[in-house]
């Protein structure tokens, strides 16, 4: 089985910054940052969290818990075209 | 590396249920004694809080688990599983352990993190390390764990 991401990491440097930060900004979509944004909002630090990811693919309940969404697929401007293969 | 149990230490259990379920089953065909798993990581010391991190199944089976963790004294903490767009699916718990052991990193002298995930590496850190100091021990059957995360805790026990 393989386990690819950064949760455990993206979550200690989260909590390490909040003392010195007003607001964290999380770039991701993934419900399984919840318990980290109740955390961050609720807990001893009280500060802000904005979520930004692609609003289709977004968890519902990470959207309703940020104080802010982003929603990145409203926008061409967040997107590029991909890379032409390269050709031979 | 050899690390004192003082009886007066607090002791927070933290269990990654899921990953050990698979261990087991994968390495041993066999299920976890956690009876045993969570007296050994006590080891006669004071317990603050021992937790067990579960992932629902689609089919719900798992409810009779989580009252025999409780019974054992292992409060059950569940999820569902994330589907993503797409049809990935991911099926762990680390961010909430990581928050619970930084929560309870004040009120406790050492941490016993049982799992053998090595991406626990940063969270292992920040507990020994950072403002905390506190102990990490870590349990896990020694074939499955991530070889860094037993270099850097205090004490390794192969469960096997």
């Amino acid at each position: 089985m393989k386990k690819a991401d950064w949760d455990v990491g993206i979550t200690v440097d989260a909590i390490r910054l909040a003392p010195r930060t007003d607001s964290i900004v999380l770039i991701t979509g993934d419900g399984d940052f919840m318990p980290l944004i109740e955390y961050l909002k609720e807990g001893q630090f009280g500060i802000q969290v904005e979520v930004m990811a692609f609003g289709r693919s977004a968890s519902a309940k990470l959207k309703e818990k940020a104080d802010e969404f982003i929603d990145l697929g409203e926008s061409q401007k967040f997107l590029l075209e991909m890379p032409r293969a390269r050709s031979k | 590396m050899t690390v004192i149990k003082h009886r007066e230490q607090r002791v927070a259990v933290l269990i990654d249920v899921q990953n050990m379920y698979h261990s087991a089953r994968n390495l041993f065909g066999k299920r976890v004694n956690f009876k045993e798993v969570l007296k050994t990581a006590v080891a006669g010391r004071k317990l603050v809080r021992a937790i067990g991190y579960v992932i629902k199944t689609e089919t719900g089976e798992e409810s009779a688990f989580f009252e025999a963790l409780a019974k054992i004294g292992i409060e059950p903490k569940f999820k569902d599983l994330q589907i993503f767009a797409g049809g990935m699916k991911k099926a762990d718990w680390d961010v909430g352990i990581t928050v619970d052991a930084i929560r309870l990193a004040p009120r406790t002298d050492s941490i016993v993190l049982i799992t053998g995930d090595g991406d626990f590496m940063p969270l292992i850190e920040y507990l020994k390390e950072g403002q905390f100091g506190i102990q990490v021990e870590v349990m896990a059957f020694g074939r499955s764990a991530s070889a860094k995360s037993s270099s850097k805790t205090c004490r390794f026990s192969p469960g096997g």
